[in-house]
């Protein structure tokens, strides 16, 4: 899946940009987050709500950090954001750094996956992929808190 | 909550288009089908708890997210990204 182009596209705005999730992030209470670049150059990205802007979740382009990272859209998903072609796609992953930065992980297993163009998104369960909730996103250092 | 009995092969039908049916029942563990119209998303309950739990877990606010990758980026974790990639 082609994204790194449509990651580039998010880093060149730097007010950010604004997308719909029509069916909601679970345990979430908000349908319209805003997309920035906390620190450019990075492939991390923060979704924040547009309506409730002090929190948010940081992001991270999965193709970055795990190469071999796939898996296939369905056509029900992909009819649901309007999606026609791959350039139009960009993958982003949850990260949770609740227990500090070098424990960090990323959701592998419910993708944010956006239409860039139609900005329509929905967070995706991967069911049965064997891919995680929280895939450590740098396995090989040890925790030291931060 | 509601409690209905059903046996193999029958079903229950939840709104105007959401049907469930009993396909086996082997022991403790019963399969169910289901039907449902797209946009109606079915999960496994401790999957769902699970994602909502992580979800709201995950929840911080910008100025640490900037903290964060500020502390740890980009010499730091150029550094670890590419060892990741190596042993991948």
């Amino acid at each position: 899946m082609e994204s790194a182009a449509v990651c580039e596209q998010i880093s060149s705005r730097h007010e950010g940009v604004t997308v719909s999730f029509p069916w909601g992030m679970p345990g979430l209470d908000q349908d319209r987050y805003i997309v920035t670049v906390p620190v450019p150059g990075m492939p991390f990205y923060f979704l924040r709500g547009a309506d409730r802007p002090e929190v948010g979740i940081m992001l991270v382009n999965p193709f970055a950090v795990f190469r071999e990272y796939e898996f296939d859209l369905s056509e029900e998903v992909a009819g649901q954001l309007k999606i026609t072609e791959p350039g139009q796609v960009a993958v982003l992953c949850t990260v949770n750094t609740s227990r500090g930065f070098e424990s960090a992980t990323a959701n592998m297993m419910a993708p944010i996956v956006i239409n860039i163009e139609k900005m329509l998104a929905r967070q995706v369960v991967l069911h049965d992929s064997g891919y995680s909730l929280r895939q450590p996103l740098f396995p090989n250092t040890e925790a030291k808190g931060e | 909550m509601l409690v209905l009995a059903r046996k193999k092969g029958q079903s229950i039908v939840i709104g105007n288009n959401i049907k469930v049916y009993l396909l086996e029942v082997t022991g403790e563990t019963a399969r169910l089908g289901i039907e449902a119209p797209p946009g109606i998303e079915v999960f496994r309950s401790e999957l769902f708890e699970a994602l909502m739990e992580e979800n709201s877990g995950a929840l911080t606010s910008s100025e640490e997210a900037v903290r964060l990758l500020k502390k740890n980026l980009p010499a730091n974790n150029d550094k670890k990204l590419g060892e990741l990639e190596k042993e991948r």
